[in-house]
């Protein structure tokens, strides 16, 4: 019996395993051969020279990837932190308001998330158009500039811009997430604790936090995942810029790609970037592991 | 010591009225146990008692304060809840030691306070474990610990032994009765299982339909119950209800051929009139079965015999009542009649309720029905 | 805390909130429906006077035909959902329900593949499609997404088959189905719930999906999706934010539909998987 169910499970899972083996697997796999090879303008690595890891010396001794990188941390760090408290206040509030404000919140909540990255840039691009932007004027209208100040144009708004417009699609994220284990957590222990004496804060603090705490990890594995990645609203916002200042792992290892067509490099790039990711996330998980109660 | 009560409360959910105007004023310092079917509205009461639920109208008092609009953590009041509600993320010590930490005492002053309790509740050996390493009975005792700890003036308890087995909640209303006379402390009490209700209420107030069907005194609300419902409720096995009417004078009642006194209690006048249908009702352990003829009984036959060890409880069929409805009765172990064997069914006039069937009231003075 | 205080901070709460997730919306929607041209006229009203329909006219128009990229990511969208549903559908309910040796790690090498960032892949998957001839087509954008969407979608099935009764597959068998019509007759038609709110996750991710439609569009009108497409507006007529605003208003349609429908079943599907610990 056994001999026949791990038959089936194998017939079962092989469509699946094909599926990812042609789209991901064999594509990661075949990046990592491209990285080995100097290519330009073309992907026959079997008719080009094979240079070892020279791309990756390249690239790990340039500026521009340094510079990617530092921006990609920074973002990763400013964003996650940011959207997670702006995430958790949204989430906590839907479970605080009045009964009927309840779905029109959780309806507001969800929109950001469904908007594609790359349209939200160009939302967000508008907004921060330096002659009639909304926040621009916003700005000045609270008395923080004396004129529109040059959100895309200027490298330190630059990236203070980017950030905000990740962030507000990230905090419906989390937000999403962390509502899903505020849920969990029972009333009737909300309801001891209120006997118990305990105010709102208190309850917070020692109860509602603690009980979702497995929750939270995930959801900051999950984020910090996806800011590493982040390409959708650079490339639509700022394609980088101005100059690199804006350039994370992803975006500028695509202009490698594209723009310059350097398919050796951009592998190193890509490979790179790829082993950052997965390393983290691995080390985050094992690190989380024994606080995630498995059923 | 707070003297708890509720004036015209009502609680409703849309277009279900959970709780509707009840008021009434519960014993200082003793245990009031609130009995009802499911959906009598209860716990609802005791949720507004707490804090825990808004009233939709009338107010709760505690002692002088309108403590109505009060939120639960303000008011002096602990809960034990049915699933005892652990912190399971704490130790029991620290589950004991967060009501004392919300009133913000010194770290010295709770370890004592926590330690004291624990070793009167039988604990102290647990502090360190959480919840999950904990059985029923200890998780209850645990419960009871962090409601006693900071000495309030009300506890309340919402079904707190409902998921204990058998042996263990009797033994732990014992316990329960035994600890709350020696505090002393108001205390309202909830459960849908009558028979815990009568061994440990001081005062058991009966509830139905978000209203108070009778209340008072224990032992008198089972042998004067105001209305069909109460009789019927409280009491196991379940009092009998038969259909008789009044005989021609008045004066007595009949079934078929059977002819039965009124009860003395109840004055002449009040039956009714001579032909009016009534309802009987007679408790199991008070209907007299004899395998001899005696005066004044009816005819039955013992359609099921349960033995019960100490006693047995007999079903029994008679002609002169519907086919199929079944009189309970409780008799001696050693009366075992054959299945066809005729016994002889006797309801002694100072043992049997009258009740009106349009109203399901006792005929008999109402007492302890507070409308 | 008094019922009118708290209705009352409920909706300063609600107000802020809506603020800070709606403001750009309604931002573009204001712009878009300025008289193109007017767009950068100070000074900025909340509301545009007058209101002109002429940006939708435009974008709806033979120049621009938005209608056309919002059909074919109905479609990939559409096809995408239904490949990934079945797919991770089969995989999930091995993991979930069958016995067999490598279950945690079929399931680890599964989320593993999700983690993958889209840079790693996207040149052999160009190579890979450009040599299927596939360039500039839906199905060469309908094929890689399916695998895209696989983790996630079996991670979130595999949870909900988990939680069915366990009795099902034997009473089954026991009535002699063999196991393809086991899955298909008996789990599938119960599991339709747990199939929804992947469906619906999977619809809007591949919406979404950006790095892949860029590259295989390679700047194509009849391949593009709807990100590709607005991005191209936006790039291409860097002045005409009234029609760039018409095209955002009009994309973002569909989703802001479905999302406004299935609110509660997305947020359940987004919190079964993570919340499964």
């Amino acid at each position: 019996m056994r001999q026949r169910e791990s038959t089936i499970a194998l017939v079962f899972l092989a469509p699946a395993f094909v599926a990812l083996g042609v789209f991901l697997f064999y594509p990661i796999v075949q990046t990592a051969i491209y990285s080995l090879f100097d290519l330009e303008y073309s992907t026959r690595w079997r008719e080009a020279t094979f240079v070892g890891l020279a791309n990756y010396g390249d690239v790990l001794a340039s500026r521009e990837f340094w510079g990617s990188m530092r921006f990609t941390v920074l973002f990763t760090v400013a964003a996650v932190s940011l959207e997670f408290v702006l995430g958790l206040g949204m989430a906590l509030a839907t479970f605080w308001v009045v009964r009927p404000l309840r779905g029109i919140l959780r309806a507001i909540i969800v929109l950001p998330w469904a908007i594609p990255g790359v349209i939200q840039a160009s939302m967000w691009r508008w907004l921060f158009n330096s002659d009639v932007g909304l926040l621009g004027h916003l700005a000045v209208a609270l008395g923080l500039a004396d004129q529109p100040p040059l959100f895309l144009a200027d490298p330190t708004l630059a990236v203070g811009s980017v950030i905000l417009a990740y962030v507000w699609k990230g905090a419906s994220m989390s937000a999403i997430f962390l509502m899903g284990g505020l849920a969990m957590v029972p009333q009737h222990l909300l309801d001891a604790a209120k006997m118990d004496g305990a105010r709102a804060w208190m309850r917070l603090r020692r109860i509602t936090l603690p009980l979702i705490l497995p929750t939270i990890l995930v959801t900051l594995l999950f984020r910090t995942l996806d800011a590493l990645r982040v390409f959708d609203i650079v490339y639509g916002l700022t394609g980088g810029g101005p100059g690199t200042t804006t350039d994370t792992l992803s975006s500028f290892a695509y202009k490698f790609y594209f723009t310059f067509v350097q398919f050796g490099r951009g592998s190193a790039y890509a490979i790179i970037t790829f082993l950052l990711v997965t390393g983290l996330s691995l080390l985050y998980i094992r690190r989380i592991t024994p606080h995630l109660r498995f059923r | 010591m707070a003297q708890v009560a509720v004036q015209q409360i009502s609680k409703r959910f849309g277009s279900v009225t959970a709780v509707d105007e009840l008021t009434w004023t519960f014993d200082d310092g003793g245990l009031t146990v609130l009995v009802g079917p499911s959906g009598c509205g209860k716990t609802t009461l005791l949720r507004m008692i707490a804090g825990l639920e808004e009233p939709s109208g009338g107010q709760v008092w505690f002692g002088d304060l309108d403590v109505t609009a009060v939120p639960p953590w303000e008011r002096n009041a602990a809960m034990v809840f049915q699933s005892y509600a652990l912190y399971p993320h704490m130790t029991v010590f620290a589950n004991m030691a967060f009501p004392l930490q919300a009133r913000k005492l010194k770290k010295d002053a709770i370890r004592r306070q926590v330690e004291r309790t624990a070793q009167a509740l039988g604990i102290d050996h647990l502090l360190r474990r959480k919840p999950r390493e904990l059985s029923g009975g200890q998780m209850q005792r645990v419960a009871l610990g962090r409601a006693m700890v900071r000495q309030p003036d009300v506890y309340l308890m919402d079904e707190p032994l409902s998921n204990l087995d058998a042996q263990l909640r009797v033994e732990m209303r014992g316990e329960i009765k035994r600890l709350q006379r020696a505090l002393g402390v108001t205390t309202i009490y909830v459960t849908h299982d009558q028979a815990e209700a009568m061994t440990m209420a001081d005062t058991l107030v009966v509830l139905r339909d978000g209203r108070i069907e009778q209340a008072g005194d224990p032992e008198l609300i089972y042998r004067q119950p105001a209305t069909a419902f109460v009789a019927g409720f409280i009491g196991s096995p379940m009092i009998n209800f038969i259909d008789v009417r009044l005989d021609e004078t008045g004066a007595a009642w009949m079934l078929g051929d059977l002819r039965g006194a009124l009860p003395a209690r109840l004055p002449a006048a009040a039956a009714g009139t001579a032909g009016q249908p009534l309802v009987l009702g007679i408790r199991p352990e008070d209907v007299v079965v004899s395998r001899e003829a005696i005066p004044d009984s009816l005819p039955a036959r013992a359609v099921v015999r349960e033995p019960l060890g100490k006693e047995a409880l007999l079903l029994l069929a008679a002609d002169a009542l519907p086919a199929g409805s079944l009189l309970r009765a409780i008799t001696p172990p050693d009366l075992r009649p054959a299945p066809d064997e005729t016994v002889w069914l006797h309801f002694p006039p100072a043992r049997i309720h009258l009740f009106d069937p349009t109203t399901n009231r006792a005929l008999q003075s109402t007492i302890g029905s507070p409308r | 805390m008094r019922r009118s205080l708290h209705t009352l901070a409920s909706l300063v709460v609600t107000a802020v909130v809506a603020l800070f997730c709606l403001l750009p919306l309604y931002w573009v929607l204001v712009t878009s429906l300025k008289r193109p041209g007017t767009e950068f006229r100070l000074p900025l009203r909340a509301w545009p006077a007058p209101v002109s329909w002429e940006s939708y006219l435009t974008v709806l128009g033979p120049d621009f035909r938005i209608q056309h990229a919002i059909l074919n990511s109905l479609l990939v969208s559409a096809a995408v959902t239904a490949g990934a549903l079945f797919l991770a559908g089969l995989a999930a309910y091995a993991i979930a329900r069958l016995r067999f040796r490598y279950k945690v790690q079929s399931l680890t090498l599964i989320q593993m593949a999700g983690m993958a960032p889209a840079i790693v892949v996207i040149a052999p998957t160009f190579v890979l499609i450009r040599s299927l001839g596939l360039l500039s087509s839906l199905p060469g954008l309908i094929l890689p997404n399916i695998a895209y969407s696989i983790p996630l979608s079996t991670w979130l099935l595999a949870a909900y088959f988990a939680n069915l009764p366990f009795d099902l597959e034997d009473a089954a068998k026991t009535d002699g189905w063999p196991p393809f019509q086991v899955f298909l007759r008996v789990i599938l038609p119960l599991a339709a719930p747990g199939l929804f709110s992947a469906g619906v996750l999977v619809f809007l991710g591949s919406w979404g999906e950006f790095m892949l439609a860029l590259t295989i569009s390679m700047g194509l009108p009849e391949a593009q999706t709807v990100p590709v497409a607005i991005l191209g507006f936006s790039q291409a007529f860097q002045l005409q934010w009234a029609w760039v605003s018409a095209g955002i208003v009009l994309s973002l349609l569909p989703v802001i539909v479905l999302v406004l429908l299935f609110q509660k079943t997305v947020i359940q599907g987004l919190t079964a998987g993570a919340v499964r610990y």
